[in-house]
């Protein structure tokens, strides 16, 4: 694993920002982070390149605890923040001249070629760039030295979606090379090339897994009833977002097997039923996620 | 390039980039600064003084915000600063802002000061040592406690908000520490012990070294603010605290044993070196009675300032002391020491422990400025006691009155510096130059020193020691710790024109040991009495002296500005064919012609008698010039030109002795006769031995306030003394009779005194009588007030009586061999006042000399 936590716990005051955080990246895998404005991402992200300190429980990067990373390991660890800030009164040339020098592995070759590629103005102090070019900027200097961790903390957001797929696009080049964990509350534009999947939630992670198991164990599921029913009480753990009306039952469940043993399920709660399975997009599968979390969050 | 160095000169070359506005012009401020306090410019503008005054504070608030700034750009406490994921060593992220801070407020403030400095005329070597000091006190303590701050802080503003909370929270402990009653074993800063506060500076540099390591330790690497903040607030706490809390807590006997290791030979001075005496004085230090109002305590609080030692007890000790309680004094002077050592009083205290008391007692004496010391190489101490322990002293036979003494004993090492504005190099005063400034009469003096320092460096006008300045306050901080230091002592003397050529006589003193003093009495030191007499009302302390001498008073012009006071005793009136010869008295040094107001009119039967003050003393001027022995000589022959005196015999007293010889030599026709009273010696001479066996010995007490109120009742006290007093006249014009000294600017008789030259006795050209006192043991020189059981007192006066029956044997026989009229008389055991203790003998001798004469025609 190139990242692994712990039981990871971090409290800022009487709020509980992460909560037994036990995240395993593996090596080469693109490694997507998603959740609900403050679930915990930036923070868990953060404790991963030791600008935040977890109260309790190991970070490790490359095996190693966070706290002990020496310079030689961010020489392999490009971390890009929509929140970074940068030394606003340089120019991008200033800026990259002032990064060549912290990075011998630095490739100027691919710097200068992403450079022309986002269309980055040489002699435009850092301060005066828009929201999406500095983005531009920094994943720029987040590749450029060639990475073997690439930690993005919502990259994409506030991005228009031209320059979304421009970002994309150059992701989508070092992908192969780089290992890269990235936080999102929305993952179409990631679905390309995202090989793992983890879901945070108030503080907690709740699930982590390749992409392909999570394709299959997540179903939207078009039920007919007999009759007019209730939702069963309890509901079941597997069910998100129920919704009944009339004769007509939709759901997602996360834990579809096969037909047979929805079936079983169903019958159980409802007598005779009918029901339609559908397969999910990622995209789906995160707004079901993100919905049930804001739901859960409310109660 | 080393790895490490392009990631240093990365950050450097960025943050540079960031902070050009600001860097820019903290740069320009600080060159500003440079100069101003290096160059004199001759400008009076207001504007000026103001810029010369505040633009060290800008400075270095401007250096203090670029400190901030510059950590503030990759501010450790943020987690949004790009600089926190790159690859950036943290030592050295630490080293590029160090690198930054020198290359941006060190390289320009060193170079501006090379340059003012060279341009200042200054050598290039001098140059470059002064501009290469490193300004200790304020950078060392405060450049790793900004820099705390600035690691911790979120940013620029709360830096800011920190650095003020952090004054005001020292300003709080600081106004704890004078609320909080001091213990009497705290440092004190009435003393000289800010000359310790090297102390304080190495725990307070210590602490805010530690608390920035910690604070970037946790800071950064552990990426733990919480614990970053305590570390540093704590550290901070022992800095506060190291800085007051020697100011109320007990920490004398810590700190003396680590003064005592900082000297190379402790055991270099014996505490026996150092004698600690009583003045016998005990004045009303407060004359408040209990049921005065507000109003008439603080007049009679006035009126209690002019007694002695109360000008340096401030209102509140005297207000605390309370009515009727009186003050006493005591010496600490030096024995077998070189007379030009100096003891400087880090800590005294007394202790009074009597069963009448409800709990031990703890005094400190009021603070007297080595200035205003009346011993050379000695301290005077002024106490306070209340009439409640007064009156507890005095009912209780059990009662113990300590004292306690921590001194420094300074040696020096003395150079002279012509007063030329010419720089010179001394090996432990440092590049000295003496310039004089006519318009104002002083002479300012400079001396610049880099690495180790002396304790204290003075200056003073060669052989006008009154005349020392001190350039600044000691410092007595061990050697190794000054490796880095530079300090500059200006020193500014006051009138060069005592001295017809002046020069200036450097001194640098060191530490050469320190030592404690301690004696105990059973009363109130050195007091006659169980308890001292009960103080006065300012109306008995009214003076009854009168000067009933039946002479006139005039002056008579000498110089510019310069009038003597000439007393006029008359004389018979011209007989037929007979003109009565005219005596001119000249009083001793320190003296006025009032001396002679007894013998005068007996003298005035017979002859016409006048008495001349000189210039500094009594009546006459007291110009800071014209002391020389040519100069006060001719004042005599000015006065007898205005009078038209014409070939009167000259009568001089002791120092006036000098006179006569000049006078009897250089203008033979216009004198008849010379009369030496004890006045024929070589003062030329340097009588260091017996000089410094007579600073050994207990000075002379003074008297009782209450003796001072009249010529009767100042007899006991002369009794007690053993003296033969002087006549009213000259008590109360050369006396003060507040305190029972002479009053006379000290610089005026030392500067007399080193303008002797060898008397050229051969050069006499008229008659002349040498009268001389010489005691016939050594037991007629064991002063009443000596201890005649004390071995070392008993050996000091032999010692002395030896070196002064040789010398005054040579002289006798020096005068006689030498004077070509030449006749001498010698009263045995007779007073140095010798027409005072032996008037009759004085008078005989005079008339039969005179008598002998042959005076030329009118």
């Amino acid at each position: 694993m190139i990242v692994n936590t712990e039981h990871v716990h971090k409290r800022y005051g009487k709020v509980e920002v992460l909560r037994d955080i036990n995240l395993q990246v593996p090596e080469g895998s693109a490694f997507a982070l998603i959740g609900t404005n403050g679930a915990g991402k930036t923070t868990t992200l953060r404790t991963l390149v030791n600008i935040i300190k977890p109260d309790a429980g190991v970070a490790a990067v490359f095996g190693t605890p966070t706290h002990l990373l020496s310079h030689q390991d961010y020489m392999q660890i490009g971390y890009v923040s929509e929140s970074q800030k940068l030394p606003g009164r340089l120019t991008i040339e200033q800026y990259f001249s002032y990064l060549r020098a912290l990075y011998p592995n630095w490739d100027k070759g691919l710097e200068l070629s992403l450079r022309k590629k986002f269309e980055l103005p040489s002699s435009r102090s850092l301060s005066k760039l828009s929201h999406g070019m500095r983005m531009k900027t920094v994943l720029t200097a987040a590749l450029s030295f060639r990475p073997k961790l690439l930690i993005l903390d919502e990259p994409l957001s506030g991005l228009d979606s031209l320059v979304r797929d421009e970002v994309v696009e150059g992701l989508l080049e070092q992908a192969d090379e780089t290992t890269i964990l990235i936080s999102s509350h929305e993952l179409a534009e990631l679905e390309n090339f995202t090989t793992h999947i983890a879901f945070m939630s108030g503080g907690q992670l709740t699930f982590q897994e390749p992409i392909e198991s999570l394709r299959d164990r997540f179903r939207q599921i078009s039920v007919t009833l007999s009759s007019k029913k209730e939702l069963p009480d309890p509901l079941p753990a597997s069910w998100l977002s129920p919704q009944i009306s009339g004769h007509a039952l939709h759901f997602v469940d996360t834990d579809f097997r096969d037909c047979e043993q929805l079936y079983r399920s169903l019958t159980k709660h409802f007598g005779a039923v009918q029901f339609e399975e559908e397969a999910m997009t990622l995209r789906e599968i995160s707004k079901a996620l993100i919905l049930d979390a804001r739901k859960g969050s409310r109660k | 390039m080393n790895v490490r160095a392009t990631v240093i000169l990365a950050i450097l070359k960025k943050d540079l980039r960031c902070l050009l506005p600001m860097t820019s012009a903290v740069v320009l401020i600080v060159i500003l600064e440079a100069f101003t306090a290096t160059l004199q410019f001759e400008t009076a503008a207001p504007v000026w003084s103001l810029v010369k005054l505040y633009l060290p504070y800008l400075s270095m608030a401007a250096c203090a915000m670029l400190i901030v700034a510059v950590f503030q750009q990759d501010p450790a406490e943020s987690v949004e600063h790009d600089w926190l994921t790159r690859p950036i060593p943290k030592w050295d992220l630490l080293l590029a802002k160090f690198a930054f801070l020198c290359l941006t407020i060190l390289v320009p403030m060193v170079l501006a000061h090379l340059v003012a400095n060279l341009m200042n005329g200054r050598s290039l070597l001098e140059a470059v040592l002064q501009a290469t000091v490193f300004e200790s006190s304020w950078t060392m303590l405060v450049i790793p406690f900004l820099t705390a701050i600035a690691i911790l802080s979120r940013s620029f503003m709360q830096a800011l908000g920190t650095l003020l909370v952090s004054l005001v929270v020292l300003v709080i402990f600081a106004s704890l520490a004078s609320i909080v009653k001091a213990s009497p074993e705290a440092i004190n800063d009435d003393l000289y012990s800010y000359g310790l506060s090297w102390m304080q500076a190495i725990v307070v540099l210590a602490s805010n070294v530690a608390g920035l390591w910690l604070g970037f330790r946790y800071q950064f690497q552990q990426r733990d603010p919480r614990r970053a903040r305590n570390a540093v607030a704590a550290m901070t706490l022992v800095s506060i605290m190291a800085m007051t809390v020697p100011f109320f807590a007990p920490v004398w006997p810590a700190i003396f044993p680590i003064l005592q290791s900082t000297v190379s030979e402790p055991d270099l001075v014996a505490a026996d070196a150092l004698r600690l005496d009583s003045l016998h004085a005990c004045y009303p230090a407060s004359v408040i009675g209990a049921n005065e109002s507000e109003h008439a305590k603080n007049a009679s609080i006035e009126g209690a300032k002019t007694i002695i030692g109360a000008p340096y007890w401030e209102e509140r000790h005297l207000k605390a002391a309370g009515p009727h309680s009186v003050t006493y004094a005591t010496t600490v002077t030096t024995r077998n020491l070189p007379l030009d050592w100096r003891v400087l009083p880090l800590k005294a205290m007394v202790t009074y422990t009597s069963a009448g008391l409800p709990e031990r007692l703890q005094h400190r004496p009021a603070h007297v400025p080595s200035t205003a010391n009346v011993l050379r190489g000695g301290i005077t101490n002024f106490w306070l006691a209340s009439e409640e322990l007064q009156a507890s002293i005095s009912n209780d036979p059990t009662t113990k009155v300590e004292f306690d003494y921590r001194l420094a004993l300074l040696a020096p090492t003395s150079f002279t510096l012509p007063i030329d504005n010419v720089r010179r190099h001394f090996p432990k005063a440092g590049y000295c130059s003496a310039k004089r400034d006519t318009a104002k009469n002083k002479v300012m003096v400079d001396c610049f020193k880099r690495g180790i320092q002396p304790t204290l460096v003075s200056a003073e006008l060669v052989d006008v020691p009154a005349s020392r300045v001190d350039g600044g306050p000691p410092s007595f901080s061990p050697r190794w710790l000054d490796v880095f230091d530079g300090q500059r002592y200006e020193m500014i003397i006051d009138a060069p024109t005592l001295k017809t050529d002046p020069q200036v006589l450097v001194t640098a003193f060191e530490s050469k040991a320190f030592v404690n003093k301690s004696r105990a009495s059973s009363k109130l030191f050195g007091v006659q009495g169980s308890t001292c007499p009960r103080p006065h009302l300012p109306k008995d302390m009214q003076s009854q002296w009168n000067d009933e001498s039946t002479h006139k008073s005039s002056v008579v012009a000498v110089d510019q500005g310069v009038n003597l006071e000439v007393l006029n005793w008359g004389g018979p009136n011209a007989g037929a064919g007979h003109e009565p010869k005219t005596l001119v008295l000249l009083p001793g040094a320190g003296a006025t012609a009032h001396f002679y107001d007894d013998l005068a009119p007996i003298l005035a039967k017979k002859y016409r008698v006048i008495g001349i003050t000189r210039r500094g003393f009594g009546g006459s001027s007291k110009p800071d010039f014209g002391y020389d022995i040519a100069r006060l000589s001719e004042d005599i022959v000015q006065v007898m030109n205005t009078l038209k005196i014409k070939s009167p015999i000259l009568v001089g007293h002791s120092f006036a002795g000098d006179e006569l010889t000049y006078l009897g030599s250089r203008y033979p026709d216009r004198f008849a006769a010379l009369i030496y009273l004890d006045a024929a010696y070589d003062r030329s001479r340097k009588n260091t031995e017996e000089r410094s066996l007579l600073v050994s010995l207990p000075p002379t007490p003074l008297p009782a306030l209450s003796e001072l109120a009249s010529r009767t009742a100042i007899q006991p006290y002369l009794d007690r003394i053993g003296s033969v007093g002087l006549p009213e006249g000259e008590m109360m014009i050369s006396m003060d009779l507040s305190v029972g000294r002479r009053k006379y600017d000290e610089r005026h008789a030392q500067a007399m005194m080193s303008g002797v030259v060898a008397p050229a006795y051969d050069k006499i050209k008229v008659p002349a009588l040498s009268m001389y006192a010489v005691p016939t043991s050594a037991d007629k020189l064991m002063e009443p007030w000596y201890d005649k059981n004390d071995a070392r007192i008993r050996e000091a006066v032999d010692a002395r009586f030896k070196i002064r029956s040789e010398y005054q044997q040579k002289q006798i026989a020096k005068f006689k061999a030498e004077v070509a009229n030449a006749e001498v008389v010698v009263l045995k055991d007779a007073d140095h006042s010798i027409f005072i203790s032996n008037r009759d003998d004085v008078v005989r001798e005079m008339e039969g000399f005179v008598g002998k004469l042959e005076m030329p025609p009118p």
